[in-house]
């Protein structure tokens, strides 16, 4: 149940700790997981120049406004067979504008959702799926 | 379908009035195989049908509800996981909060494909069919809570891997912010590998 003001833990290596939402790019209040959001970023780790000329993902400092997608939430989620799963954080992953992640890594577990819909990258990416 | 109940429920209470409740719940199993057997429309008849209505010695007029309630766990209780869930059960029996437990589920009822889950159980919901546990584990540093219900079909398995020992309480709740040591058992992960491992064997 992520809606504006909502508190992300970003775990993918695109730079960026924290992002905050700030748009729920449905035509609903809240967004669960495997749903799109604009997000602004709170919380990124310290862009260095020496590193950033060598490097080809993008860099992500605080205040940027980016998409994002959903992949944990605290809020259980309901399964077709009435499992319900829950996760301790809410957190999710940036996307470009094309909606491919923008890191090259994916940090921590997924919830199975993202198959259901449609987010192949990110599922592929996940060391871990639940 | 609503429609279909309501004449079912008039046609029992015109059967009842005019016989007695007892018989009410024969006419009920009158009615599932004579309209089975209606050519213009198709009814589900649930299987397996039982002959005679479940009621128990001491019930002298029986509850229709109840005795549905407990045909459907009859029902749904294919391999006999309702002794995990039966209160009076010897403790080593049943499943209790604290309990390390493992789950195989079906991913459809037509895949064969299988997904396993090991948890400590901090709930159980006891509701007849609607029987459900929350299952909370440590994976990958963040807490994941699984809850299952207990008699779905596509619950393949499930297994109790070691009792828990010193948990007073019926709900575990306060385990999300005071774990103690609880999920910190490398023998845990063991466990829960040897257990996924004789699921895909098996």
């Amino acid at each position: 149940m992520i809606q504006m003001k909502s508190k992300l833990n970003v775990i993918d290596n695109s730079g960026a700790i924290v992002a905050e939402c700030i748009k729920v790019l449905k035509n609903a209040r809240w967004a669960s997981v495997g749903d799109e959001i604009v997000v602004a970023v709170k919380k990124a780790r310290p862009v260095s120049d020496s590193t950033s000329s060598s490097l080809s993902a993008a860099k992500i400092r605080k205040g940027d406004v980016r998409r994002a997608v959903i992949v944990r939430t605290k809020k259980e989620i309901r399964r077709p067979d009435g499992r319900y799963v829950r996760f301790d954080d809410n957190a999710c992953v940036l996307l470009n504008n094309q909606q491919q992640p923008l890191g090259t890594r994916i940090l921590g577990l997924v919830s199975a959702e993202l198959r259901y819909k449609n987010w192949v990258k990110v599922v592929s990416l996940a060391p871990r799926v639940i | 379908m609503l429609s279909r109940w309501g004449t079912a429920f008039k046609q029992i209470n015109a059967f009842s009035k005019a016989h007695g409740p007892q018989s009410a719940l024969l006419s009920l199993r009158q009615l599932q195989t004579t309209r089975a057997q209606h050519q213009d429309q198709s009814y589900i008849v649930l299987q397996p049908q039982f002959d005679k209505p479940m009621t128990k010695p001491e019930e002298k007029r029986p509850n229709v509800m109840k005795i549905i309630a407990r045909e459907a766990l009859a029902r749904a209780d294919t391999d006999n996981r309702s002794k995990l869930f039966v209160r009076r059960a010897a403790p080593r029996d049943r499943m209790c909060a604290g309990d390390v437990v493992f789950v195989e589920t079906k991913n459809s009822t037509s895949d064969s494909g299988t997904t396993s889950f090991t948890g400590v159980c901090i709930a159980i919901y006891r509701r007849g069919v609607d029987t459900s546990f929350i299952l909370r584990n440590v994976v990958q540093k963040v807490g994941v809570e699984m809850r299952y219900m207990a008699y779905s079909p596509l619950v393949k398995r499930i297994e109790i891997l070691q009792k828990g020992v010193g948990f007073r309480r019926a709900k575990l709740f306060y385990l999300r912010d005071n774990p103690g040591k609880t999920f910190q058992l490398k023998a845990l992960k063991k466990m829960a590998q040897s257990a996924a491992s004789t699921a895909k064997q098996g």
